[in-house]
């Protein structure tokens, strides 16, 4: 090849490279008009099961069938990593258009993350905003400012495998059942390998039985104490029912934060936690008859907390009209109305809300259960400090699973982790 | 001054090399070094990553050092992970390395493969795999121990062995690539000296000890110093296989970072962590530096 040649081929390759460099460094997202033509959405939900991703994306096609204008895109992650890629979505300033937030969490990240809502609401004459519960809207608002429309509502609830009770010839739980008769129940249901109880590492769990004996571990200002004694003897009935009675399965290992979940699915556990939010899961992973049973009688008295969801309009979205409006077709009657057949969640609009427990009646008293939780004072808004993610980490590491694989007593683990609480630096 | 024929030349290669260079060196500025001087800046900040940076000078650095209750706990069990991994890791690939070079070995081809793949399998896969494999009801470490008439172990839901088993498996996932430098290492060796000792009446430990390790010492050096070097970085199987747990028994640095960064939301100080984490790695590869004339020779 002659020196003409090879410089022009040269040239070429390096006109090449420079455009490629080019286009890759000011490649972005292109920039859209709002008011021209179809608007694209992106969702970001948490989701655990490919079940519950085809729900989501059943619901983000029916935004376009009443909106054509609009498509939604989802993207879901499982719920512990959503927390982590949240924030730091919302620090580069790339999160989606519709946010996930569970109203615990409403406080630490609402004002960073979301526009309020007010505004889209009160000139929104579809919208009936009165059939949502007020407890979960107050969840999702912060000083007067609604932040998210809700989906669900969920108090913890016992789930049971009827088919182990009836083995073992063990009375159901009922709405009577308080800490003595759960762990009488759960004695006569540890043999021949199953377990009374599926325990978790999730420190939430332990809530209703602080709650129930009169327990409070975080006030109003933020500050943490789980050193008050009727905390401790909660906690040494909830934690004692795997160290002390081994009515519940040992920790196979703390990478697994749904071990609770599948023990219970394996139809080797009589008992376990949760909320309405995973009849979906239970219905389809449990090969036996599933029953539902309100909270435990606590010492002083019933409770559960309860949690709902909602979804926000991100700060960041360049379409917060089209946001809002596929949020309204997100959480609308029937929205809810399928995600309550679905099992996926108790619907947070009252008019909708049988739908879940007729859809469900094969679960053994449901009914009776979400009537009992849903009595006053029995269900308690769950608002947690916006310092709650740093202290639920370390009421997990150093209270939570030493004591549950037996390496520390409630009372030597409560202290270290009352010390590192108090460091907590706002 | 008209440039020679040759000097323009030169100057077009140079600029052609560099053309070719550009694409890698932007992605390396841009992705690894700014971040990278990015996070020293960052160190000396309180950064909530949602709120307001504040200057703080060396507020974290002293707050690591003198005051984290769990810091020395996290330290010492990342010296902990590091010393039996890298000692386990080198003991046994070096044994591999020397059974496969031997009159002994038997398919040494296909064994140097068998072993070598979990080191190109991905670490997430195969932390997962493990963390089954160690499940105390249904795993089959624990399947075994029973049909030998052993009580299983607690494996991860024990504070005790969480972290050996972590070191097991780690060692199974890495040991390949050090038996593999080993194995170039000990193939290098003229064959000369060592039938030279055997003449001289040396048995296969002296021979080991005395002729072959001397020999192979850049290569033992070289997979020592790399094996500290990523063995102080250990994260992934920390993460999917305990979260850190049970409590904070294999909670390590990179993991405790981490943490700190990403569900504290505390930038600045997990910078502070990444720095300190950098600088102990920096002074335990120069002291290795400054002592292998010791023991490592260069032909």
């Amino acid at each position: 090849m002659n020196n003409l040649n090879m410089r022009t081929m040269r040239l070429t390759v390096l006109i090449l490279v420079l455009v490629f460099c080019g286009t890759t460094l000011f490649a972005g997202g292109a920039k859209e008009n709002p008011k021209a033509g179809p608007v694209a959405l992106r969702w970001m939900m948490q989701a655990g099961t490919p079940t519950e991703v085809e729900q989501w994306k059943e619901l983000a096609a029916d935004v376009t069938k009443k909106y054509p204008n609009i498509t939604v895109t989802l993207e879901t992650t499982d719920f512990s990593s959503y927390w982590t890629k949240l924030p730091a979505e919302i620090a580069s300033g790339t999160t989606a258009d519709i946010l996930y937030m569970q109203s615990l969490r409403t406080k630490g990240f609402a004002e960073k993350a979301a526009r309020p809502m007010n505004d889209y609401i009160n000139a929104d004459k579809e919208l009936d905003y009165k059939d949502f519960v007020e407890a979960i809207m107050n969840g999702l608002s912060v000083d007067g400012k609604i932040y998210g429309l809700p989906y669900d509502i969920g108090p913890y609830m016992l789930f049971y495998n009827a088919d182990l009770f009836d083995r073992y010839g063990v009375p159901y739980p009922d709405d009577k059942m308080d800490w003595r008769g759960f762990l009488d129940r759960a004695r006569k249901l540890t043999r021949d390998g199953n377990y009374g109880y599926a325990i978790s590492t999730h420190f939430d769990r332990s809530i209703p039985f602080i709650w129930g004996n009169g327990g409070v571990f975080f006030d109003k200002s933020g500050r943490y104490n789980i050193m008050d004694p009727k905390t401790i003897e909660a906690l040494k009935f909830y934690h004692g029912l795997l160290a002390i009675e081994k009515v519940a399965q040992p920790i196979a290992d703390t990478g697994n934060v749904n071990q609770d979940r599948e023990t219970f699915y394996s139809g080797k556990a009589g008992m376990y936690m949760d909320g309405p939010w995973n009849i979906t899961n239970i219905k389809r992973f449990g090969k036996f008859r599933v029953g539902a049973a309100p909270m435990v009688i606590g010492v002083e008295k019933r409770v559960t907390p309860t949690i709902g969801s909602g979804f926000m309009i991100s700060k960041t979205s360049k379409f917060p009209e089209e946001t809002y409006r596929a949020i309204t077709v997100i959480t609308s009657k029937q929205s809810l109305e399928k995600l309550a057949t679905w099992g996926r969640a108790l619907p947070a609009r009252k008019s909708v809300m049988s739908v879940f427990a007729k859809n469900h009646s094969d679960v053994i008293g449901l009914s009776q259960a979400l009537e009992v939780s849903a009595q006053p004072g029995v269900s308690v808004a769950y608002e947690a400090p916006a310092t709650y993610q740093e202290a639920y980490q370390i009421l997990v590491k150093n209270l939570t699973e030493p004591v549950l694989v037996g390496k520390e007593t409630v009372e030597v683990a409560a202290a270290k982790t009352q010390r590192l609480l108090d460091g907590i630096r706002p | 001054m008209k440039l020679r024929i040759a000097d323009r030349r030169n100057i077009r290669n140079t600029l052609t090399a560099f053309a070719f260079l550009v694409p890698n060196i932007v992605g390396f500025l841009v992705f690894t070094a700014l971040p990278v001087f990015a996070s020293l800046g960052i160190s000396f900040f309180d950064w909530p990553l949602l709120g307001d940076i504040r200057f703080i000078g060396l507020k974290n650095y002293r707050y690591l050092l003198f005051e984290d209750p769990q810091f020395w706990s996290v330290f010492f069990n990342t010296v902990y992970y590091s010393f039996g991994y890298v000692t386990v890791n080198i003991i046994l690939a070096m044994s591999l390395a020397i059974w496969l070079t031997s009159r002994y070995a038997w398919k040494p081809t296909f064994f140097r493969a068998i072993f070598f793949v979990p080191v190109v399998t991905p670490l997430v896969a195969t932390s997962m795999i493990w963390r089954w494999i160690y499940n105390p009801e249904y795993g089959l470490i624990n399947l075994i121990l029973k049909k030998i008439g052993i009580e299983g172990i607690r494996w991860l839901g024990s504070a005790e062995w969480a972290m050996p088993a972590i070191i097991i498996m780690s060692v199974w996932q890495g040991f390949g690539y050090n038996m593999v430098i080993f194995i170039a290492g000990i193939q290098g060796v003229p064959r000369t000296l060592l039938e030279a000792a055997v003449v001289d009446g040396a048995g296969s430990w002296r021979r080991f000890w005395k002729v072959l390790l001397p020999l192979i010492s850049p290569s033992l050096f070289f997979a020592t110093v790399m094996t500290i070097i990523s063995s102080f970085q250990v994260f992934d199987q920390t993460l999917i296989m305990t979260g850190g747990g049970p409590g904070n028994a294999t909670n390590t640095m990179v993991l405790y970072l981490y943490q700190t960064g990403f569900s504290f939301f505390k930038f600045g100080y997990a910078s502070s962590i990444a720095w300190t984490l950098f600088a102990i790695i920096f002074l335990l590869t120069m002291a290795q530096m400054k002592f292998q004339k010791e023991w490592v020779h260069y032909e």
